[in-house]
């Protein structure tokens, strides 16, 4: 059966982000209806805590650190920038002050759309590339026309090159702009 | 990695230009009381970076003892809620922030955490009319006084008492609360202020029964039920061995009775012959 491309990849896409923002909602009025806004600011250390665990993806693939599976730390990565991302979606609630924070949660937003977005294309880009790959060999062609045949296919691949081109760099905006709100925060916070 | 960097520098360089001109677009996390407009570009004129807001930033522009009586340029406030914002002199600690953030809007009435009346002075803790206007509903008509007797003022409602645990107000006792606790003094109680209960004919019924001592009617009684008044009162002779007396009174509740004079009950029911002594 023919996969569908938008069940298979786009609609898990628009799910999961839009859960992210329906869960936002849910919970910023749950807490204002109780009037237990103040765990808004716990979600704030708890969502940067999860996203800076997140970036031990980044560290095993760099192999600063050695221990445990690519793909372990992939989906970890995967799960914990979600959650923070959640959590920092609750800590900053509906509210439109501060431009400096709300642009860090913005840039947020964008580098999670992002690294759902890789999430699709890598899938996508294994099962095309290691499917085909083993048709064509199978079929008895050799080698260099299989790779001439996969030419657009390992566009794929390169896809995910110019996709890392554009989340680190976004993700690199993100941090640095949550920094900022850290320290501005510290710096006027009532100690 | 190279790109990566470049990209980030710039944009921390924006934010630097930005934050330097534009402080209270960039950090601003909510609308300045109004009032303090003028300073709203002036973040440090309230914070110490690191430190928070100093109370004293606070007190250069605003004298606790004036606060609600005159405004920061030293214009008298004629308006008639001033009492309310003159508590400000007898808080123990000027420490503003406890109760006030700048950024919660334009009403300072409206704090960022509850007031606590531990923050008051002793002796005004019990003064609450000096802050607060007294209730006008028709429970409160004939009370005065110590609201603490009835009220927490950590948790105003519901109010602390409860009449069940003295006197039930069963359906012979609706009445007006002047009827037994007159001259608004809920501290103390009669059951003489009603023609039900007239003192010689009690003195008859309680003597009848070897009772010398019933200056405190509700140590038995607690409603109109006279079986579980004697089953109180044979359950304490018992346990004690001796008639009650008014010292082993409940020691929260007093003891005095006040015999009533007043005769407007005593129309309510003419045929005084039906109400015998029953015993």
């Amino acid at each position: 059966m023919k996969k569908s491309v938008y069940r298979e990849d786009i609609l898990p896409f628009i799910l999961l982000f839009s859960l992210l923002i329906l869960l936002t909602l849910l919970a910023d009025s749950l807490l204002h209806q109780r009037d237990i806004i103040w765990v808004g600011r716990y979600g704030g250390y708890f969502g940067t805590l999860l996203i800076t665990l997140s970036f031990m993806y980044s560290l095993r693939k760099r192999k600063i650190i050695r221990f445990g599976t690519l793909k372990w730390f992939l989906v970890s990565h995967e799960y914990l920038g979600w959650f923070g991302g959640l959590m920092i979606l609750i800590h900053g609630g509906i509210h439109f002050n501060g431009l400096l924070a709300w642009l860090a949660v913005a840039v947020m937003l964008v580098t999670i759309a992002s690294g759902l977005t890789g999430r699709v294309l890598l899938i996508r880009s294994k099962n095309l590339l290691s499917s085909k790959r083993n048709d064509l060999l199978k079929s008895g062609m050799d080698l260099k026309e299989v790779e001439d045949r996969l030419f657009w296919d390992s566009t794929a691949v390169d896809l995910m090159k110019k996709w890392r081109s554009v989340h680190l760099p976004i993700t690199s905006v993100f941090v640095l702009l949550a920094l900022l709100h850290v320290i501005a925060v510290s710096a006027f916070w009532k100690w | 990695m190279k790109k990566n960097l470049l990209i980030v520098f710039g944009c921390l360089l924006i934010c630097i230009y930005t934050l330097y001109h534009f402080p209270e677009l960039m950090l601003n996390p909510g609308k300045l009381t109004g009032g303090h407009e003028q300073i709203s570009n002036d973040c440090l004129k309230c914070h110490t970076p690191f430190r928070g807001v100093q109370n004293e930033k606070c007190l250069d522009c605003h004298v606790p003892s004036e606060i609600g009586i005159y405004t920061v340029q030293g214009i008298k406030n004629d308006t008639s809620d001033k009492s309310a914002a003159s508590f400000h002199k007898y808080l123990k600690e000027k420490t503003c922030i406890n109760c006030h953030c700048d950024h919660q809007g334009e009403t300072p009435q409206k704090p960022i955490r509850k007031f606590k009346h531990d923050m008051l002075e002793p002796s005004l803790k019990t003064e609450c009319k000096a802050c607060h206007p007294g209730p006008d509903d028709a429970l409160h008509q004939y009370v005065s006084g110590n609201c603490g007797l009835c009220h927490n003022s950590g948790k105003w409602e519901p109010a602390s008492f409860a009449h069940g645990d003295h006197f039930l107000l069963d359906k012979d006792h609706k009445t007006d609360c002047r009827t037994c606790h007159p001259r608004n003094n809920f501290l103390e109680y009669t059951c003489y202020g009603c023609h039900e209960h007239q003192k010689e004919k009690t003195e008859q019924k309680h003597v009848k029964h070897n009772i010398s001592d019933f200056s405190n009617c509700t140590e038995c009684h607690r409603s109109a039920d006279e079986h579980e008044s004697e089953r109180a009162w044979r359950s304490r002779k018992g346990k004690r061995g001796k008639t009650l007396k008014a010292g082993d009174r409940h020691k929260n509740r007093p003891k005095r009775l006040k015999h009533r004079s007043g005769n407007e009950h005593h129309d309510e029911h003419e045929d005084d012959d039906e109400h015998d002594d029953d015993d």
